[in-house]
């Protein structure tokens, strides 16, 4: 027997895309296939047969296809994006806060600072507000720490 | 493809963007809609549909939003945004266009 969840579960299986997307997606979809459903009922259908045309009418396949081919591009675009902002954040920091010659004395100061903590938060905000996907911030705020780090802890491994 | 599909399937953004631009609507309002409308003739393939909207949501011609009425499911509404406006109004001068041209052509 054909179920909406059956339907979605195969919708699915076959959308490849992130977490968050899949999740939209096929939360529009059963809404799709619950008003199909409903339309079909006041037509006197049965819940199977209602359904069995709700599913041929929508086409799996060709909205799969058509679904993944608009957000695996805008996924992959969004991605670099998101790589970007925390790398140029985190040189931006390295540019303010390190002296010419490379050192990073008093970097503990610098970890104090407002503005530090600030930047800090665009890193994590921004991803947020511009893509509403949680991980895509967290990845995002990974890069920026991970740099941060590496560029407090470089000049002084040299120095060693 | 035959020619109706042909221009069925080109003409599918303006349409969509005729009929947002009237109230919001969610997916399955879109295809009811669109059906009711043209009296049966333009029935939306739905597996169009869906990339589709997502695809003019990306580009900013529509802007869509989760609503729960008071009665009723939750429903992914679709708006016309300014740049779909401006879109549609193009986009129906290219068809009144080429509507003429054919007509002239055609006889």
């Amino acid at each position: 027997m054909t179920t909406i969840d059956s339907v979605l579960q195969q919708i699915r299986q076959q959308l490849n895309l992130s977490t968050e997307t899949e999740v939209e997606i096929l939360e529009e979809i059963r809404t799709h296939f619950e008003d199909a459903l409903d339309h079909g009922r006041s037509k006197g259908l049965s819940d199977d047969v209602a359904l069995q045309e709700a599913a041929e009418a929508f086409g799996i396949q060709l909205t799969v296809e058509g679904l993944r081919n608009v957000h695996a591009e805008w996924e992959s675009a969004d991605a670099i994006l998101a790589c970007i902002i925390p790398t140029f954040a985190a040189l931006i920091l390295r540019w303010l806060a390190f002296a010419p010659n490379g050192s990073a004395i008093g970097w503990q100061n610098w970890l104090l600072t407002p503005a530090f903590w600030v930047v800090a938060l665009v890193c994590l905000l921004i991803p947020i507000i511009r893509f509403n996907q949680w991980h895509y911030a967290m990845v995002s705020w990974g890069i920026f720490w991970f740099f941060t780090v590496i560029f407090i802890a470089l000049p002084n491994i040299q120095s060693w | 493809m035959n020619v109706k599909d042909q221009i069925k399937k080109g003409s599918t953004e303006t349409l969509i963007l005729a009929l947002v631009s009237d109230r919001p609507m969610y997916g399955y309002e879109l295809t009811q809609e669109l059906k009711q409308r043209s009296n049966g003739y333009f029935e939306m393939k739905e597996g169009l549909l869906y990339p589709t909207l997502h695809r003019m949501e990306k580009e900013g011609l529509i802007k869509a939003e989760w609503q729960t009425p008071e009665s009723g499911r939750k429903r992914k509404y679709y708006a016309l945004t300014a740049v779909g406006k401006e879109a549609l109004g193009s986009q129906k001068e290219e068809w009144r266009t080429f509507m003429t041209q054919m007509q002239e052509l055609l006889g």
